[in-house]
């Protein structure tokens, strides 16, 4: 599949509306401004993508099946997973050397990945005039996105090898928190949905 | 004030949508999953449900669809990450819900209940 100029805007542009949606969630609920990085779309070999994000992150990932087949990761470095969690309510001390994250903040990250994810993942179905199912999100840590993303491809998709991905990095205002997310469609998924795009932006 | 079943697999969630509804003077039982917000229904009779969608064991959407066979009345606000139309329009299928989407804002969540409750009295 080959993105035409004005797919690759209109595909552009919802997942512009979609990370603006998540921004103003995750701003509702720190009660901070979220500054956003413009985000980026590419199409490439799934062994070919590779993050800047490193191995040491916080990654929530979530599933999406129906008209969309795909991942989205929202991802932290462990320190900004930390200072957010808190912000929202985690008490305890948190060992990150340990095998596991405490539960506590583990449970937060997952909410707000779901919040986020859910913003953007479902701002795309309602754009595509399509329905698309959510997994129940994920909390990972120390596991770069690549990994991730490779490592949660359900068999029946491994012989797809082409990806769309969608990223875009933010900042939270007056806050040790940023992070990164990262949409991967698959391109299969996509080659009924992304002609609809230009005639859906009034759905989104 | 009223009896409110909040059933969310978020603790997150769920503290915040308990908090305000506290907050308002109402009596609150919780519930993490579908399977047990419907135990939850059959045995405190809430005068309103405040339920999530995506939840492990049984949905929001099973849920609301086994509370509708036992009462068409019973007001049921669902609070989701899931921003989707057609998610919306499925929960219709069931009879009227209102509908809020995450993260809530407690004076607006509060209101809904009141207005639900209200009409359901």
């Amino acid at each position: 599949m080959q993105l035409t100029p004005d797919q690759h805007d209109a595909l552009t542009e919802v997942f512009n509306i979609g990370v603006g949606r998540a921004a103003a969630s995750l701003s509702s609920l720190l009660g901070k401004s979220i500054a956003l990085s413009v985000p980026r779309l590419r199409m490439c070999h799934v062994h070919e993508f590779a993050s800047e994000s490193d191995q040491t992150a916080i990654s929530v990932i979530q599933s999406v099946h129906g008209a969309i087949e795909g991942r989205a990761v929202l991802s932290f470095p462990e320190t900004s997973g930390i200072t957010l969690a808190r912000l929202l309510g985690a008490t305890a001390d948190v060992q990150l050397d340990a095998g596991e994250l405490d539960l506590d903040l583990s449970c937060i990250l997952e909410e707000v990945g779901n919040i986020v994810l859910n913003a953007v993942m479902g701002t795309l179905a309602n754009c595509a005039g399509g329905t698309v199912s959510f997994s129940i999100p994920r909390v990972a840590s120390k596991c770069a996105i690549t990994d991730l993303l490779l490592s949660t491809r359900r068999e029946a998709e491994a012989d797809c090898d082409v990806i769309i991905v969608a990223d875009t990095e933010f900042d939270v205002t007056d806050s040790q928190i940023r992070g990164q997310l990262v949409l991967a469609a698959e391109v299969l998924s996509l080659e009924q949905v992304v002609p609809q795009l230009p005639l859906g932006l009034s759905h989104c | 004030m009223a009896k409110v079943l909040v059933v969310d697999d978020s603790r997150l969630s769920r503290r915040m949508t308990v908090d305000a509804l506290l907050a308002e003077g109402h009596e609150v039982i919780e519930a993490e999953n579908g399977e047990l917000g419907l135990a939850a229904f059959r045995e405190h009779a809430p005068a309103c449900i405040v339920t999530d969608l995506l939840m492990p064991i049984m949905t929001g959407f099973e849920m609301i669809a086994a509370v509708r066979q036992e009462s068409a009345s019973v007001p049921i606000v669902v609070v989701t990450a899931d921003v989707q139309t057609t998610s919306r329009q499925r929960c219709e299928e069931h009879g009227e819900v209102k509908m809020l989407n995450k993260p809530i804002q407690s004076a607006e969540l509060t209101q809904l209940v009141s207005d639900a409750i209200g009409q359901f009295c």
